[in-house]
Formats: C-alpha cells, sequence, structure tokens
C-alpha cells in the first residue's frame, strides 16, 4: 500500500503550503463561481398553468462546465374550499424552458373535510446541467396548482423565514 | 380562516374553476388586492360581490 506524507511543520496556520497543494492543481470538480437570488414575495396560483416565479442566470467560463442547480422552495397549501387534497407542482426549466427537475406539493391525507386547512411544508429540486455555452444562462422556477390553492412562499420585510432560493454553481470540467 | 383565504374562497364560491394568480404578502384584504390580481381565466366578479361572500364565512 503506497504511504503519502504531508510535513505539518510546513504548515502556517490553517491553510496548507502551495507547494504541498494548489487551486490550480485541482484537474475537476472545482467550483468557479456561485450565484444565488431569493424569492421575496409570497405568490399563489388556483390555475393549471404554469407560471414563472422567479429565476437566476449564470455565465459559464467554459462550454464543457456544468451547472449544479439547488432550488428550495417553501410553499402554502390550502383547499380553498375546492379540494381536501391540495396539491401543486413546481418545476425547474433551463434557458430554453425545458424541464430539467419537478416536484410535487402534495399535503399528507386529507387536510380537512371542509377544505379550509392549511399545510406548509419546503420542496428541494438539485439537478446538474450542462449548458454547453459561455452565453448567460437562465435558470426559472415554476408552479401551477392541481387542485385548492397553492402558495410559494418568500422572504419578506428583510426576514429569511420561509425563503424560497435559486443557487446556480459552475463547476469547472 | 384568515381574510385572504376568505377571499380566494369567495371567488370559488361566486365563480367556480376560477384560474388566477396572485401575490400577498400581508396587510388588507381589500379592493385593492382584489384588483392586483392577474386573471387567467375570464373574471366577471366584482370586488362588492366578494366582499359580501367573505361576510357569510
Amino acid at each position: 500500500m503506497a504511504l503519502s506524507t504531508i510535513d505539518l511543520s510546513q504548515q502556517s496556520g490553517t491553510s496548507l503550503p502551495s507547494s504541498i497543494v494548489t487551486a490550480s492543481g485541482l484537474s475537476t470538480g472545482k467550483i468557479l463561481q456561485v450565484v444565488q437570488s431569493i424569492h421575496t414575495t409570497n405568490d399563489y396560483t388556483t390555475s393549471g398553468t404554469y407560471a414563472t416565479l422567479f429565476s437566476k442566470a449564470i455565465t459559464p467560463s467554459s462550454t464543457s462546465n456544468t451547472i449544479l442547480v439547488i432550488a428550495t422552495v417553501n410553499f402554502n397549501l390550502y383547499g380553498n374550499g375546492t379540494s381536501s387534497f391540495p396539491n401543486g407542482t413546481i418545476e425547474l426549466v433551463d434557458n430554453g424552458d425545458n424541464m430539467i427537475a419537478r416536484s410535487f406539493a402534495n399535503a399528507s391525507g386529507n387536510v380537512s373535510t371542509d377544505q379550509t386547512d392549511q399545510w406548509n411544508s419546503v420542496l428541494t429540486l438539485q439537478q446538474i446541467d450542462s449548458p454547453s455555452t459561455t452565453s448567460a444562462h437562465t435558470y426559472k422556477i415554476r408552479y401551477k396548482a392541481g387542485s385548492g390553492r397553492f402558495g410559494i412562499l418568500g422572504a419578506s420585510g428583510g426576514s429569511s423565514d420561509n425563503a424560497s432560493t435559486i443557487t446556480l454553481m459552475e463547476i469547472g470540467a | 380562516m384568515t381574510d385572504f383565504d376568505k377571499m380566494t374562497t369567495s371567488i370559488k364560491n361566486l365563480q367556480d374553476n376560477s384560474e388566477y394568480t396572485i401575490q400577498y404578502n400581508g396587510g388588507a384584504v381589500d379592493e385593492t388586492l382584489f384588483n392586483s390580481i392577474n386573471w387567467i381565466s375570464e373574471n366577471n366578479l366584482t370586488w362588492s360581490q366578494v366582499s359580501a361572500e367573505m361576510g357569510t364565512l
């Protein structure tokens, strides 16, 4: 078995000396940039047609790099006098409005027989995309109702409570 | 049931299958909010009708 040794006497502070490892020495998997958008309003729909909620653009530095997309979406379901099982759908679409990830928001069981209760929870969408471009590439979060009223919560009034976010990371090839 | 819930429930009661989006960040549930609704399906409701229905819930 091959053994590697790091001479800790060369270490200064909390960083490894450049003679041991440098960022440029890493051939793959480097996070080159991170951008984020925070949704700041509460939006609701009763429609079965997708509507765009919020988006974020990133400009890759190379066509061979990939984009890790992480979206966290806080949602609210309400029966609205229509449904004991309110539900909705959230999807992540790429620059060409192609769906690359989708998740369903469901109340777990019968919310109420009078169709007026609330249900709050959170969904996370994650996807690795290969846009193959060095132009700005926009990712969007869209939503639609299945039944009842479907709401997406944002951080309002400067609070980070219930923040829905989309984070884009460019990963070196 | 909040006033906002009463408003959307009233819209459903008066005009079933209504499709719309609305932004609500707290505050008054009034004619201004009602007029801010982005209707996707046709709307024939007025705020006075909705407000009256809200009073029954």
